[in-house]
């Protein structure tokens, strides 16, 4: 016999756990267009170190929320980052939730 | 910000009070505005802009070739039409590896429309396009103008493509490559081009001679291997994205010169093994001249 659940009714169930960090969501909301962007200029954009970006970059990739493609400019290596569907929509659930939880907040 | 903040769900679930939501939402507002900043639409627009007219000249000299079916077999020099799709395959796989080269040096790509609109877009002309190969396949004669109509058709969506992009360019505060001297080419970019240059010349060369469709499919299967090595530092859009505008002004002139030297040599008798061997250097010297600052300067 399992104990009943109680209705998960509030936003913060709708936050994906793979954009629940700063540089996660905002790397995701970079790539929001569908543009295709590259790791320097991402870096540069959202404000922080190649280290976090890099693990950023690992986790969304193992959500299968963004595509990664290298190559070479001018014989230096290059990588390219791109939303995939399946990110997009996440972002778009993500980003439904955040407005929601800062609606109720501020409701009195 | 630090990837390792947050990294539990509860604290998450804890400290995401409205004004922490807010402020995010409100980063992911400034990200998305400074990306549209970063787009360079102008440096698109060209690259689109030149991939359109490569397309027309590609489907125009393809329909060419094909079309008017009475006309073909009248010549002695075209009895292997088929071979002559490698030429002008080559040429055309090649410039589009090279765009991609030349958009990787931006930073930021351009988004394309979405799925329904582009394949709205590419349906008709897929339609004009099949329909004028059926009926040069079926021998229907149409006036050369046709051909002009239909390339036109087949390469008007990425026209269009490039009109949208060009007016994002001039409506926004478009961030634009500060012009810089271009430094000469590498040596792997160097090679790569100069040998290009020779490979389009041999290409030329060979196409009087009867055993010309097996040295066409040898040619085609060399281009495969540069093909599959797009992505090493060697492949064509590291070489593509290290052009300058001489070296796409030397492509340009040798592209137009073999699509132009595939039509002599299939509509009329004049592509003898002289005019093919001057065609030939005449189609290898831009690219390989192209490379010589490279080496005036080491």
């Amino acid at each position: 016999m399992t104990a009943q659940q109680p209705a998960r009714t509030h936003p913060r169930h709708q936050l994906d756990d793979a954009l629940l960090t700063p540089v996660r969501f905002s790397t995701m909301a970079a790539l929001s267009n569908g543009s295709e962007v590259d790791f320097a200029t991402l870096r540069n954009i959202i404000e922080t170190d190649d280290s976090a970006l890099s693990k950023a970059i690992a986790r969304l990739n193992a959500a299968h929320y963004i595509a990664v493609r290298k190559g070479y400019v001018a014989n230096k290596p290059r990588t390219w980052l791109r939303a995939t569907p399946a990110g997009l929509k996440a972002l778009r659930t993500h980003s439904a939730a955040l407005e929601a939880i800062t609606n109720i907040q501020i409701a009195p | 910000m630090c990837d390792s903040a947050f990294e539990h769900d509860e604290s998450v679930d804890q400290s995401l009070d409205a004004s922490t939501a807010a402020q995010l939402l409100d980063d992911a507002k400034r990200v998305g505005v400074s990306v549209r900043a970063h787009t360079d639409f102008r440096a698109h627009a060209l690259i689109q802009g030149w991939t359109a007219a490569a397309i027309f000249v590609y489907a125009a000299t393809f329909l060419l070739l094909f079309g008017r079916a009475d006309h073909i077999g009248s010549t002695d020099g075209v009895g292997h039409n088929y071979a002559y799709v490698n030429v002008l395959l080559i040429p055309f796989f090649i410039l589009m590896q090279l765009i991609q080269g030349a958009r990787n040096r931006l930073p930021v790509s351009v988004t394309l429309p979405r799925r329904g609109i582009m394949l709205l877009l590419v349906l008709p002309s897929m339609f004009f396009f099949l329909a004028a190969a059926v009926a040069a396949l079926v021998g229907i004669d149409y006036p050369w103008w046709v051909t002009l109509l239909v390339a036109t058709a087949i390469a008007a969506p990425l026209g269009l493509l490039t009109i949208s992009t060009a007016r994002k360019a001039g409506g926004l505060a478009s961030h634009v490559q500060p012009p810089s001297p271009r430094p000469p080419l590498g040596r792997t970019a160097a090679g790569m081009t100069a040998g290009m240059g020779a490979y389009f010349g041999v290409v030329a060369a060979v196409t009087p001679y009867p055993w010309f469709p097996v040295a066409a499919l040898i040619l085609t299967l060399l281009l495969f291997v540069a093909l599959i090595g797009w992505n090493a530092r060697w492949g064509l859009p590291s070489i593509g994205s290290e052009w300058g505008q001489p070296q796409w002004i030397a492509f340009g002139i040798t592209f137009t010169l073999l699509f132009a030297l595939t039509i002599v040599a299939t509509k009329t008798t004049a592509d003898t093994p002289l005019i093919a061997t001057i065609s030939s250097i005449a189609i290898a010297a831009p690219l390989v001249c192209s490379t010589l600052r490279t080496y005036r300067q080491r």
